[in-house]
């Protein structure tokens, strides 16, 4: 693998590639959480993911060993997997390719192809939140504030999903820094997602994405 | 609304509290008179902080807690509160609800006591049912919580709370008695996760960029410590990344952040790369790299392994803090003590600032030849040394240094990445009078002797090792040199004299000499 596109990339944007060995030894580290499939992982410079493809695949060692007995839970949990995957990236290129890896790695797990519901909720799970911005800025690359989605499996094939802003949760420490538990409890006047959805199902999600590659063209 | 009005004004009595028995060893229900008498004692202590304050009469304060059985506590606070709060809300049904939503929250031990705790706050087991005198959960379970929580076993006991995996590794029917508030080690995340709080990173990841291409600038200005500080800020479990290892001892605006780092007793590991060659191939970062682990729930010593060319040192337990910059080989901090121990003062109390004559290094107002009432002004230019000339009334600062002899030390020395290295380039000895431009930094004595005496002080293993602990970049400046100790002036100094003076073994000599180059002190002196 080559750790460096060119020159002028990595003077104008640090972009500098991960060696793989070196990622695995980091995920080493926090081996529990990389293996668990609902832990959420943020990485906040993702480049094309080299990071969160690993995570990725630890995650889906687990889902099979969990659920690989079952299609049903195997295809909600695989997704589940990936909604707990984040990334911000600045270069366009950049975050193409890591939503394309990612994808294609559940699509390479599971057999699916295009057609597939779960490709596409998958897909556009990806879009939301494979981030297209400037992590410092904390604004998408058409200068909106980022916002993250929370998501959670209800069980019986159903989604549960809250937006938040990213400026908002990194003022988060401010709830809960010192003291008692009374008073880390006192200070949050941020304990509200910016929406709130109703549950939603597998199919829901790939229709969002039809949805929402309408109003993109 | 009457039923529900009548709440906080019905005489419990007699209190179904009072009556129950204890279901099991570990479900000590807590006598109201006995929970009451322990909400006076909070309310007394707040009061004596807060200028007499009543806590009861505050719509901000939450409470929890965290292990609710009967739900005694959280009913009496909620009772207190409903009184206290009067004036602010008036209406009733809204001041219920307000403490009863916000204010009043639990977590549950079991499923059956979770349901009581329910009953006895919301009058209902379900937050949402007819009875419930709260409105405006969305949930059933409104803010008093219970989820099975599996005990984590290892070696026949759980590792959060030691219970014995024999009794209570028992099947999904029946309860754990795996409390969920210390069955993890995040608590924070776990309490914002319970009660439907702030999105909760597990874990931040990554290798952010490193630096912003300065606009033209000699430096470049470092921005991978603004990923690291957001990323704590957004409070997750874990933390780790891979970044550049000069905060460690310089950098551009780096100051506070290495004093952060150094002084979080959450940093549990950190792999240091001294050589980035070793993880990035062709890529030169001046310092290296380095990976950490930063873990909310951790608080001591860091475990810090140290990998040069396939070479691993460690880990070491230590603490990062010991020191104002992170000396990042364990085996040299033996040698720091030794010689740090003694108390001796800084050789830097004889050595200069940076321009200390005020020029940097392109000035060019100085003359080839000499001139009558000239000095000679000592410079480096496109990596020669040179000597010109320059009025002695054109010196405008520190004048007081123009009589004294001088050992000039260039104020840069890269050098690559390799050890053993030389750490310092070539000192060079400038009678009195004399002055310099930025290029250099000088040490002043009063006499050529004692010049050429510190001149071999200098250039001893010794004193450019303790320079190497501080030295992280090419840059060596006043700072660089607060480790090494003053000496006196009468002598020739050889590593011998001082390795025996401090007391470094023979293991101590063979790392020294590991990672210091000779000098040799003749030869011309370019840069
Ligand atoms: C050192 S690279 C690391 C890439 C990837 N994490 C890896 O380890 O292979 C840093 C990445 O950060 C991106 N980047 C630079 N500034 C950024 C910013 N302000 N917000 C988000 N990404 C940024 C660059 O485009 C580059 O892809």
């Amino acid at each position: 693998m080559n750790l460096v596109k060119s020159k002028q990339r990595v003077a104008d944007h640090g972009e500098v590639f991960t060696p793989s060995w070196m990622v695995e030894a980091i995920l080493d580290l926090v081996k529990d959480e990389s293996e668990r499939i609902d832990s959420r992982f943020l990485e906040p410079a993702c480049g094309s993911g080299n990071f969160l493809i690993q995570v990725l695949r630890r995650k889906l060692a687990a889902v099979e060993i969990k659920f690989g007995k079952s299609e049903f839970e195997k295809r909600h949990y695989t997704l589940l997997a990936l909604m707990c995957i984040y990334g911000i990236e600045l270069l366009e290129d950049n975050i193409a390719e890591c939503r394309a890896n990612i994808l294609e790695i559940v699509a390479d797990y599971l057999h699916l192809d295009e057609s597939d519901d779960l490709y596409r909720a998958a897909s556009y799970v990806l879009s939301q939140n494979l981030v297209h911005g400037d992590a410092l800025t904390m604004r998408t690359s058409d200068r909106q504030p980022i916002s993250f989605a929370e998501w959670g499996y209800v069980g019986k094939g159903k989604f549960q999903r809250r937006d938040f802003r990213f400026d908002i949760l990194t003022h988060s420490s401010a709830f809960g820094e010192e003291g008692t538990l009374f008073a880390h409890l006192g200070k949050h006047e941020i304990f509200t997602p910016t929406k709130t959805y109703p549950p939603l199902t597998m199919a829901e999600l790939a229709a969002a994405l039809s949805a929402a590659s309408k109003e993109a063209s | 609304m009457s039923g529900k009005a009548s709440f906080s004004l019905r005489g419990r009595n007699p209190d179904v509290l009072t009556c129950i028995a204890n279901l099991s060893n570990d479900e000590v229900f807590t006598p109201p008179e006995f929970a009451s008498r322990m909400l006076d004692t909070l309310a007394e202590a707040w009061a004596a902080d807060h200028d007499g304050a009543s806590i009861w009469a505050n719509s901000s304060v939450r409470f929890l807690d965290p292990c609710t059985k009967s739900g005694v506590f959280l009913r009496e606070i909620t009772t207190r509160l409903t009184k206290g709060l009067t004036a602010e809300i008036p209406n009733l049904e809204d001041r219920v609800n307000h403490i009863l939503t916000k204010q009043v929250f639990g977590i549950g031990i079991t499923y059956l006591t979770t349901l009581l705790a329910r009953r006895s706050v919301y009058c209902s087991k379900h937050a949402q049912g007819k009875h419930s005198i709260a409105k405006g959960f969305d949930s059933d379970d409104g803010n008093i919580w219970f989820e099975r929580t599996e005990h984590t076993w290892a070696s026949g006991r759980c590792s959060y709370c030691g219970a014995n995996q024999g009794s209570y590794d028992r099947g999904v029917d029946l309860e754990t008695h795996a409390y969920a508030f210390i069955h993890t080690n995040g608590i924070q995340a776990r309490i914002a996760k319970i009660f439907g709080g702030n999105m909760q990173f597990d874990v931040i990841v990554g290798n952010p960029p490193y630096q912003l291409g300065s606009d033209g600038g000699t430096r470049d200005v470092p921005i991978y410590q603004r990923f690291v500080e957001q990323a704590k800020m957004l409070q997750p479990r874990y933390l780790t990344m891979v970044i550049p290892s000069r905060w460690m001892a310089s950098g551009l605006g780096l100051g506070e952040f290495r004093h952060t780092m150094l002084n979080d007793r959450r940093m549990r590991e950190l792999v240091d790369y001294p050589a980035a060659n070793d993880v990035f191939p062709g890529v030169e970062i001046k310092a290296g790299v380095s990976y950490f682990l930063w873990d909310a729930a951790y608080g001591g010593n860091c475990r810090v392994t140290t990998i040069r060319g396939g070479e691993v040192v460690g880990p070491v337990l230590r603490k990062l803090g010991e020191y104002d910059v992170f000396v990042r080989d364990a085996r040299a901090v033996s040698i720091l003590h030794k010689v740090l121990d003694r108390g001796e003062s800084s050789i830097n109390t004889i050595l200069a600032r940076d321009k200390e004559f005020g020029w940097t290094s392109n000035f060019d107002g100085f003359h080839e030849t000499e001139r009558p009432g000239d000095v000679p002004l000592y410079f480096i230019r496109k990596m020669k040394r040179g000597v010109g000339y320059i009025g002695r009334k054109a010196v405008t600062k520190s004048a007081h240094l123009i009589d004294k002899w001088k050992v000039l030390v260039p104020e840069a020395f890269n050098g690559g990445d390799a050890v053993p290295h030389q750490i310092l380039g070539k000192p060079l000895i400038a009678p009195s009078p004399s002055v310099c431009t930025q290029s250099f930094l000088f040490f002043y004595v009063g006499s050529r002797n004692a010049a050429k005496s510190l001149q071999s002080y200098y250039a001893t293993r010794f004193f450019r090792f303790l320079v190497s602990l501080r030295k992280i970049t090419q840059h060596a400046t006043h700072s660089t040199y607060a480790w090494v100790p003053l000496q006196t002036w009468n002598r020739t100094w050889t590593d011998e004299e001082l390795y025996a003076k401090y007391g470094i073994t023979r293991k101590e000599q063979a790392y020294i000499e590991s990672q210091v180059r000779a000098m040799n002190l003749e030869g011309d002196g370019d840069e």
